[in-house]
């Protein structure tokens, strides 16, 4: 795990037991700016998503792929980058979770639950790299 | 997450406390697979001292739910705490799981 100082560079294997390291540093960073309880749990559900979703999906949970995350907390708002290694995908053709047919598949919700909880998501590079951002409601 | 068992003739109620993340999953699992097992596909799951859940975690609980459902059983979710409701609201997973505000209420259902 490296990282750098504001705007913070991590690389971690792909292996789901690193998100936690990565879900502590940012939500250090959000108390440190104030962020309320919503806020982190929010970002911290939508961290635990996107990289799972890149050790899954992207990389093929293959070790030797790293998944890196950029990330910069601030007063206003706290922007996450998580990319992978793999082929990416078309997050367009997501199946919908809620339908019907899906509602009792045990997996298909990460991209769902990322897009509610955060203000912002999209992807770039053909679905390698998704950006989330969570503004800063605490100063109203 | 700390998870404990009671069989009771009823049902199997299994309480989780603490935060259902992906280190979890497998505990989770294990858990729940148990519970189905244990008193006829029966199992009431107490939420209330659960903080926080990721989708895999939600996809345990839809899958014991799945396994019980066939077996002519239930997994029923007792008092999840304000964030986890709204998850499951936004999941839509609330028309999947019936909820309860008490482990009694789900017993006598």
């Amino acid at each position: 795990l490296h990282a750098h100082d504001r705007n913070q560079v991590l690389q971690i294997p792909s292996c789901a037991s690193e998100v936690h390291h990565v879900q502590c540093l940012i939500q250090e960073a959000m108390e440190q700016h104030g962020y309320d309880d919503d806020a982190c749990f929010a970002v911290k559900l939508s961290v635990e998503e996107s990289i799972i979703n890149a050790i899954r999906h992207g990389n093929k949970f293959d070790r030797s792929r790293c998944v890196e995350i950029r990330f910069d907390v601030n007063d206003e708002c706290v922007c996450i980058h998580v990319r992978d290694e793999g082929k990416g995908f078309n997050p367009c053709c997501v199946p919908d979770p809620t339908s019907e047919e899906n509602l009792a598949k045990p997996h298909g919700r990460g991209i769902m639950l990322m897009r509610a909880y955060m203000d912002e998501v999209y992807y770039a590079d053909d679905g390698r790299e998704v950006t989330m951002v969570k503004r800063n409601r605490a100063d109203g | 997450m700390d998870i404990t068992t009671e069989i009771l003739d009823e049902a199997t109620i299994i309480r989780f406390s603490g935060t259902a993340d992906g280190t979890a999953v497998a505990e989770i699992r294990r858990a729940l697979g148990e519970g189905v097992n244990a008193t006829s596909c029966r199992v009431v799951c107490d939420l209330s001292g659960t903080s926080y859940i990721c989708s895999d975690a939600l996809g345990a609980f839809i899958s014991a739910h799945e396994e019980a459902r066939e077996a002519g059983g239930y997994v029923y979710l007792v008092h999840p705490q304000r964030r986890i409701a709204d998850i499951l609201a936004t999941t839509q997973l609330d028309r999947l799981f019936e909820v309860f505000e008490s482990v009694e209420a789900a017993l006598v259902r």
